[in-house]
């Protein structure tokens, strides 16, 4: 078995030859990469064997960090190199408020729009939330009856409504606030939360 | 950079991606960056504990016979009787004896003995923030547990607004264009934190939503019983019997947990219904090397052993669900980790407050900028972290606890970002409120330093004031140079030029 320090060693050297594919170009570059990454997850691979699951937590947690200083080094490059001589918290002001353009429609319709768009957001914000929620839990809770009918365990059935109501909530969320059409989002998400509703109303 | 050996992806999926995820993010920025700088603080509240009250009995192990003695004299103090009793075991970072019954929690020594009542107010009001937003009951829980939702979708669409995230994985750009700089910064850190981002938002909606979702199951499932969801995972308490009988033998039973499972180390004494004759002792024992908190092993009555939970070796249902409090809080790899996840949590923090520049500079682009709006969102970045350290100070000084921090971080925190409206001065606004929370932090430590002088040296002591003098520092230190900078240049002009020779 590896020694800790050994393990820690073939991390960074991934994180390294990672750093490197990206940095040079060339007809190695796929190799580095394919290198760079089996070093990272035989790493991880070997922490988890020396520490059972929280080695693998740790194993991530040290390629985070050394993917840090190699952030923070071409961070510092960047600047260095860097032409303008203004301070970085100086940067966020350099980009110029341009004066306000001219609307092309009168301030009535204007108004129309900005009305239509406020009740969209609202509709968007409600879906990406509420109902989305409760189409999450009612199909984590209807997921949950399939993996018992299916032969899992109380327990693990539990858990898995527990991971997968979050998960599918912040899916949906997503789904809603990326998809443009209302039209075309609403049903999916009631399609969803009527399916797994008669799902777990026959199932009894 | 050079050509991706990736696909392309759609530029119209990622241009609705990026707003889908500018969308969710604006809606929730600043609760969950308030998240963010709580779980930071609150990954080390075992340390902060210990600063708050450095002079509680100390000790690295704790003699079972020793906690015996303890239970039997606080029980035997209590005038009511108390329906849940627990006796927290000393460990690495938190090595005292806390006895806690219905009626608060004490310190024991190491012969058992009774020491003073356990208090540490602030980091109390730091957990709870982070826990439920000082949002009382279920519904705060549960809003926290909605936040690490939205956090979840944002990095989903974060991963679908972000077609070259291998071909950038280690790209920044300062310097050329700020909307770049701040992208760069938001990207960069949010790929490489990724994996501590998404763990943290899965478990802490879990830890958040638990309530809510075992409702629901209990209502299709179990009758609208609660207790009978959590038991296939957790384990059930037995049936009450409330006819008198003597305290279970604690020390046999962590002398048995000690012998029979010597590859653990137990963390907790539970007692349910302690000295009736349906009293049920649990020894929660901690698995070094495992991500679990622990498992529950479970004595009778007469403190005979009946079996473990099964958290440990049980279904992996409730090795997951075991596993997600330590997963989220950074508790199982020691300093080291507790320290990384620091760094991630400042990293998230950092991605969340560069998300929002990049939304404000690209409103200025599109002449729609807003300044109130900006100077509000500055106040919330720095002003969170005065409002903090105002509450750190009036909890040190004593002037204030338990709900009193809670008005004095709200207040405050509102009351800026109502001026920082009023004055749509961000630069000000930032400015004032990183001296103030770098200010008010010296002052705190100093304050604590004056009063707990006697235990300056301790570990953990030490390692908080030297923290928070840094974080003080840090604060302070780049508006003095630039203050200091200005301050010389218009010396030099006022100046008159020296005569050529």
């Amino acid at each position: 078995m590896l020694d800790p320090l050994a393990i820690v060693n073939l991390l960074l050297l991934g994180v390294a030859m990672a750093f490197t594919a990206w940095r040079r170009d060339g007809p190695m570059r796929p190799y580095f990469i394919v290198a760079g990454w089996s070093l990272i997850a035989s790493g991880i691979w070997f922490w988890a064997a020396r520490f059972a699951d929280s080695g693998v937590a740790i194993a991530v947690a040290v390629v985070i960090c050394a993917a840090y200083v190699f952030l923070a080094y071409n961070a510092f490059r960047a600047r260095h190199n860097s032409t303008l001589k203004q301070s970085r918290t100086s940067l966020l002001g350099d980009v110029q408020a341009k004066s306000s353009t001219k609307k092309s429609w009168s301030k009535k319709s204007a108004n129309a729009k900005q009305a239509m768009q406020y009740a969209r957001n609202a509709i968007v914000i409600l879906l990406a939330g509420p109902v989305a929620g409760v189409a999450a839990a009612l199909a984590g809770v209807s997921a949950m009856k399939i993996i018992r009918s299916l032969g899992g365990t109380e327990a693990d059935s539990i858990v898995a409504a527990y991971m997968l109501v979050p998960s599918l909530w912040a899916g949906a969320a997503a789904y809603m606030t990326i998809e443009k059409k209302l039209n075309r989002k609403a049903p999916v998400l009631l399609s969803l939360a009527a399916l797994s509703a008669a799902h777990l109303s026959f199932a009894g | 950079m050079s050509k991706s050996i990736w696909p392309k992806a759609d530029p119209k999926r990622v241009a609705a991606a990026l707003s889908g995820h500018g969308a969710l993010g604006l809606a929730a920025a600043a609760l969950i960056y308030i998240l963010c700088i709580s779980g930071v603080l609150s990954v080390f509240n075992h340390e902060l504990q210990r600063w708050e009250q450095p002079g509680a009995p100390a000790m690295e192990k704790a003699d079972p016979a020793a906690v015996q003695k303890a239970a039997e004299t606080l029980l035997a103090a209590q005038e009511n009787p108390t329906s849940h009793f627990y006796v927290q075991l000393p460990t690495y970072d938190l090595p005292r004896m806390v006895l806690t019954t219905d009626a608060g929690a004490v310190f024991a020594d190491e012969e058992g003995g009774i020491a003073e009542k356990e208090s540490h107010p602030w980091t109390q009001f730091v957990l709870d923030l982070h826990y439920y937003l000082h949002v009382p009951g279920t519904l705060g829980l549960t809003l926290v547990g909605f936040l690490g939702v939205i956090l979840l979708g944002l990095a989903l669409s974060g991963f679908l607004a972000h077609p070259r995230i291998f071909r950038d994985a280690f790209t920044f750009r300062f310097g050329r264009n700020a909307q770049l700089t701040q992208a760069d910064i938001h990207n960069r850190l949010s790929v490489w934190t990724s994996p501590f981002l998404i763990s943290s938002a899965l478990t802490g909606a879990m830890l958040g939503l638990a309530g809510v979702v075992s409702g629901v199951i209990a209502a299709v499932e179990y009758e609208g019983d609660i207790a009978a969801v959590y038991a296939p995972v957790f384990g059930d308490e037995p049936e009450e019997n409330e006819r008198p009988a003597p305290l279970a033998d604690i020390a046999a039973a962590l002398h048995y947990v000690e012998m029979q499972y010597p590859h653990t180390d137990p963390v907790y004494v539970i007692m349910h219904e302690p000295q009736t004759a349906g009293q049920h002792l649990q020894i929660l024992a901690e698995h070094p090397e495992r991500l679990i908190f622990g498992d529950y092993y479970n004595f009778d009555a007469g403190g005979a052993f009946v079996e473990n939970v099964g958290m440990a070796d049980g279904h992996i249902g409730q090795q997951v669900a075991a596993s997600a409090y330590r997963l989220h809080f950074g508790s199982f790899g020691g300093m080291p980790i507790k320290a990384a996840y620091a760094l991630f949590g400042l990293a998230l923090a950092a991605i969340i407050a560069a998300g929002m520049n990049i939304y404000f500079l690209k409103r200025r682009e599109r002449a729609r900028a807003a300044p109130r709006l900006e100077a509000m969102w500055t106040a919330v970045v720095w002003g969170a972290p005065a409002a903090l350290a105002l509450t750190l100070v009036l909890s040190v000084t004593g002037l204030a606890s338990g709900r009193a921090l809670v008005t004095a971080f709200w207040a405050p925190l509102s009351l800026l970002t109502l001026a920082a409206a009023v004055s749509a001065d961000k630069t000000a606004t930032a400015i004032a409120c990183r001296v103030a929370a770098g200010g008010l932090t010296a002052g705190g430590v100093a304050l604590h330093g004056l009063a707990q002088a006697s235990a300056f040296s301790a570990p953990a002591v030490f390692g908080v004031n030297i923290a928070g003098g840094a974080f003080a520092v840090m604060l302070i230190a780049p508006d003095a140079a630039r203050f200091a900078n200005r301050l010389r240049r218009s010396e030099r002009q006022r100046a008159p030029a020296a005569p050529a020779e």
